[in-house]
């Protein structure tokens, strides 16, 4: 989230695409109903009419896949009614920023960008760049009217998408789509502010960053992002991913986003300057990266001590490089071909939650051996012995850890907010079942003790791997074994390992780093994730701790409550907050002020994002982007510089084009694994999700009697007219199936789905609940059986949201 | 302590079931064994209220005039009547059924239930359950009655019931009568100005609820009885109550 939580409260309108918050982020709707209380309109747009539309003054449905669609229609709307913010798009965009003449878009090249290599599928991004002065700063066209200008392409690229081209793709009526439109744009008045909650809606398709780039158009041409009740607002579907995600459980990141080295970056500097991009805008842009060498030595000096040095690159050479995509679609194909031996799943549940699970099923089989840590036999666990197969045939040695659930052990949990709660053992775990800490612990032990005789330099990085946290301040700090959760916490914040004179103060050798700002690429700091710096300090202690609802802080009276645990980065609240401002600093919106500048100074409740510096001096507040500002184009992405609809790898549509009106009919970087269904075979589009009644892959719920009790049944949900047609009335049991499997589920007819209207073809869709396998309490056939194996370009995340099937009565 | 009061904003519920599972969870009731369909209503489940579940959201889907689905939600449970008919009816009225004279919520002491089920069938809402003959608690020798009883636990110790507790969106809210019923009065009006028809529930039924319904259609959309009327067996054990009463208070003043 660019906000969190408590700030949905402040939005004038919210809407809720891509994610069904009242369902799958339950307690969202306490500041969501506290927001419409004091007037805030409330829109759903999903394939599906939710206990979340039950809630919404305003519900549009659209076809799954087709976001980008309404989202270009929404843009459009803006431009060409003169509803966007001028003076923010001047200040705190690159609206006016020149764009390489040579640019091409998919209007003018069926539907490709310039740049596009068909050999290797791959974009070259030469005529996506900005034009440039000497001094790398960006040439400003005069007016918006300049064709080279981002403003005036993102207008011509988005001509494309009217209200009725909006309505033929999504199958939502013109009407619904205006009255959408009409009350989202209607925030570009100045104090007017509407924020966007999204979720795996969005995420999950081969396009899925480019549907929330398009949000974060629409959201910097309505001057929304930075402010109270604004941004961009990611509902992350676990209680802790934030904090997986912000500590590198990824294959492609390092704690703190520094990238994963690759193969091609053979020396430290070299990995460095891939993160660390030179400024553009010099002294207006604070371009934050460029201190990406002081948060990797810093990590380093975490990971290796005193191996790490400046002679040997600070032991750059143990990371491992990566030199393909090692994502989870590639690990299991990986698998099946027998090059990975060896997994741990740790709290994943591939059997039910990956994609073409039956796939993945089978590929476990082809491990030599399988660690699964969890609170239950989960089905991954299990798999071994499921129905259809003979265990006799699997060779797969499974290990089956017990771990310990979240109230029987200590730690922090980072919610969607980026807040950094700490959380006490209330119990102890049952058995002999150990907290991750312990497990993970214990694990790089044994792994040191069986390399420790080694002479091998490859062994290196093991053998010198820093791996004491026994270290305690305090009684109340519990060691078990060996390991310390205050310590982990403490090094993920950061020492310093000498003493270290900054601004005249010193900080004493073994002393914890205050601040980011603080660390060091000279090895005299370490830091196991920067942007975690400053959140366990000499000063405060463990700021996750705090538990101060005391808003007497909270100048602004927004709901700040910073003194409310600690969240990243530097306790901010609400990122990018220089632009909740205009030019001359003063809030957009008086009574929703999160900072302004007093004539003097810069005031406020939160802390700023870029310096001191006076409004004149025209710093920009997008202080993580090379130019300062926010980026309507940017070519950061590898399917192109702004967002194009490209239908699902699997469209319900015939033949070759794209409804938009080219030949490119499917996102034209994707990797691909498996043929994609054909639509004659295969016609109804089939979406997977989530009900509030159980969580993820259902071993935490479908273990639960009291869950378990509210939805004891798989089931799909499908459309009154396709139950007629296919003879089945509710409670009666339908077989979906494609080539990839089948599920054998109940039926749930309801008005809640409706079939849509697509360019005059007739579409239905069957929604299908992807909680389901064959452990625990509620059994019932998986839906990700039937998924297909294909990703996003950019995240590799897999298209579960849009893929087809065919149905019948059993 | 003044009377209390549950309000319920149906136009806030989000019918997440946080409260079925906390009413579960803090009365130690066990989970039953549930069939997904077994109502008509889909998500709604279990299909029915029991001895071992005491709380419900009840799913009623239709469709708006534009055509647009329309899917509303209520919680069920024991409305807490003034003019309660289990207590009215109970042979052991007042030992087994009987009011709370602080809060005015409705509880029954198990201990004195002797099985008898009037209660049940005189109830106007059918809260009371009872467990079949094969599936009674350890600790009765018969099927005795069961139906929430307000946390009276947690409000003699200063807390809200569990199910108001649980509430994310604020649906649910406790505290005195009085402030729940201004309160609804005034939700009414805000929601009213939005363009919602409202109805009020719960405020003159049976002399006065303790639980308080806003909603957004007729009570009788939600199957609730309107108007709320006693059964004519729970009307004669009133009249017979006010005689016996009436009896003592004649002897009383007899006895000056």
């Amino acid at each position: 989230m660019t906000n969190h939580w408590i700030d949905l409260k402040n939005s004038d309108c919210i809407l809720i695409m891509g994610s069904n918050a009242a369902e799958n982020h339950p307690i969202s709707f306490k500041w969501v109903t506290r927001a419409m209380e004091n007037g805030a309109t409330l829109i759903h747009v999903d394939p599906r009419y939710t206990r979340t539309s039950a809630k919404a003054d305003i519900y549009a449905p659209l076809r799954p896949g087709t976001d980008i669609v309404f989202l270009n229609g929404m843009i459009r709307y803006c431009i060409e009614n003169g509803l966007y913010n001028d003076e923010y798009l001047r200040i705190h965009t690159n609206a006016f920023c020149k764009i390489n003449g040579d640019l091409q878009l998919p209007e003018d090249l069926d539907g490709l960008f310039s740049g596009y290599d068909s050999a290797t599928k791959k974009y070259s991004k030469s005529t996506w760049q900005y034009q440039l002065t000497g001094d790398n700063s960006n040439i400003k066209a005069d007016d918006l009217d300049d064709p080279e200008c981002v403003f005036a392409i993102l207008r011509r690229h988005v001509s494309r998408y009217t209200p009725e081209v909006v309505s033929d793709i999504c199958g939502v009526s013109v009407d619904k789509f205006l009255e959408v439109a009409g009350a989202f744009c209607a925030t570009g008045a100045r104090d007017k502010v509407a924020t966007i909650m999204y979720a795996m809606g969005w995420t999950q398709h081969t396009k899925g960053v480019q549907n929330i780039r398009a949000m974060a158009i629409l959201q910097l041409l309505l001057g929304n992002i930075g402010l109270a009740g604004g941004g961009v607002n990611a509902l992350r579907g676990e209680s802790n991913v934030q904090g997986s995600t912000d500590h590198a459980l990824l294959y492609h990141i390092l704690p703190g986003y520094l990238p994963c080295p690759t193969s091609s970056q053979q020396d430290l500097a070299t990995w460095v300057a891939s993160r660390a991009l030179p400024t553009i805008n010099p002294g207006k842009s604070t371009n934050y990266w460029q201190n990406a060498g002081k948060f990797a030595v810093s990590l380093l000096k975490d990971y290796y001590g005193e191996y790490a040095t400046a002679e040997n690159d600070f032991a750059y050479h143990y990371l491992p490089k990566r030199y393909g995509d090692h994502s989870h679609i590639p690990l299991f194909q990986k698998i099946d071909e027998g090059v990975i031996k060896g997994l741990i799943a740790f709290g994943q549940n591939p059997a039910v939650g990956g994609p073409d699970a039956e796939f993945e099923r089978n590929a476990l089989a082809k491990l030599d051996w399988l660690i699964v840590a969890e609170l239950w036999e989960t089905e991954t666990a299990a798999f071994w012995k499921r129905d259809g197969v003979n265990p006799r045939d699997i060779k797969t040695e499974v290990f089956l850890l017990p771990a310990a659930a979240s109230f029987e052990k200590e730690g922090s949990v980072s919610n969607s907010g980026r807040w950094m709660q700490w959380r006490y053992k209330a119990v102890e775990p049952p058995g002999e079942a150990k907290s991750d800490l312990w497990i993970l612990g214990r694990l790089g032990e044994m792994l040191k003790l069986l390399y420790r005789g080694s002479i091998n330099d490859r062994d290196k990085p093991i053998k010198h791997l820093s791996w004491d946290y026994s270290n305690t301040r305090g009684d109340d700090e519990e060691v078990e074994d060996g390991f310390n959760v205050h310590e982990a916490a403490r090094r993920i914040n950061g020492y310093f390992l000498e003493d270290v004179e900054i601004d005249g103060t010193v900080y004493e050798k073994g002393t914890l780093v205050p601040s980011f700002p603080s660390l060091r690429d000279d090895g005299l700091t370490s830091s196991a994730n920067w942007i975690y710096c400053g959140s366990y300090t000499e000063s405060g202690g463990n700021l996750g701790t705090r538990r101060n609802p005391d808003n007497s802080k909270d100048v602004s009276g927004i709901g700040l409550y910073s003194s409310w645990s600690w969240c990243w980065p530097v306790n901010r609240r609400i990122i990018y907050n220089r632009a909740s401002c205009d030019a001359n600093g003063n809030p957009w919106n008086e009574s929703k002020k999160v900072i302004w500048w007093d004539g003097a100074a810069w005031q406020g409740g939160d802390v700023r994002d870029f310096g001191t510096s006076a409004p004149s001096a025209e710093v920009g507040a997008f202080i993580m982007t090379t130019e300062g500002i926010g980026k309507l184009f940017g070519a950061g992405l590898a399917d192109g510089p702004l967002p194009e609809h490209y239908e699902p790898f699997e469209s319900p549509l015939p033949g070759s084009g794209n409804p938009i009106g080219h030949g490119q009919k499917t996102n034209p970087v994707i990797t691909v694994y498996h043929d994609p269904c054909d639509c004659t075979d295969y016609p109804y589009v089939c979406t997977t999700y989530r009900m509030v009644e159980h969580w993820q892959a259902g071993a935490m719920t479908r273990n639960l009697p009291w869950l378990a009790e509210l939805v004891p049944d798989a089931f799909a949900e499908i459309s009154e007219t396709l139950a007629a047609k296919i003879g089945v009335v509710t409670g009666e049991k339908v077989r979906i199936w494609n080539p990839r499997g089948q599920v054998t589920v109940y039926a749930l007819v309801t008005n809640r789905i409706k079939k849509f209207s697509i360019n005059g073809r007739e579409v239905e869709m069957i929604g299908l609940p992807w909680h389901f396998g064959y452990q625990g309490l509620a059994v019932g056939d998986s839906a990700n059986s039937l998924s297909p194996r294909v990703g996003d370009p950019n995240t590799s995340i897999p298209e579960f949201k849009a893929f087809l099937v065919n149905i019948e009565k059993v | 302590m003044a009377a209390k009061a549950i309000l319920i904003d149906t136009s806030k519920c989000t019918a997440c079931k946080g409260c079925q599972v906390s009413c579960k969870q803090w009365n130690e009731l066990p989970a039953g064994k549930s069939e997904f369909f077994a109502s008509t209503q889909g998500y709604e489940n279990p299909s029915d209220l029991s001895y071992h579940t005491f709380n419900l959201i009840k799913f009623h889907s239709s469709e708006k005039p534009n055509g647009d689905p329309d899917w509303l939600f209520r919680k069920w449970q024991c409305m807490h009547c003034t003019d309660a008919a289990c207590v009215a009816v109970c042979p052991r009225s007042g030992e087994a059924m009987q009011k709370d004279p602080a809060t005015g919520f409705v509880w029954v002491n198990r201990d004195n239930c002797i099985g008898c089920k009037l209660c049940g069938s005189a109830c106007p809402f059918g809260i009371p359950r009872f467990p079949g003959d094969d599936e009674v608690p350890a600790g009765d020798e018969i099927p005795k009655a069961y139906k929430c009883w307000g946390c009276l636990d947690r409000q003699t110790n200063g807390e809200e019931p569990s199910c108001v507790k649980t509430c994310a969106p604020g649906a649910a809210v406790y505290g005195d009568r009085l402030d729940m019923v201004a309160r609804a009065q005034a939700r009414k009006l805000e929601l009213e100005a939005k363009g919602n028809t409202v109805y009020l529930y719960g405020i003159d039924e049976l002399g006065g609820l303790h639980y308080i319904y806003i909603l957004l259609r007729e009570p009788s959309f939600y199957l609730l009885p309107d108007p709320a009327v006693l059964s004519s067996s729970a009307r004669r054990a009133y009249l017979l109550q006010l005689r016996e009463l009436g009896k003592e208070y004649v002897k009383k003043v007899a006895s000056f």
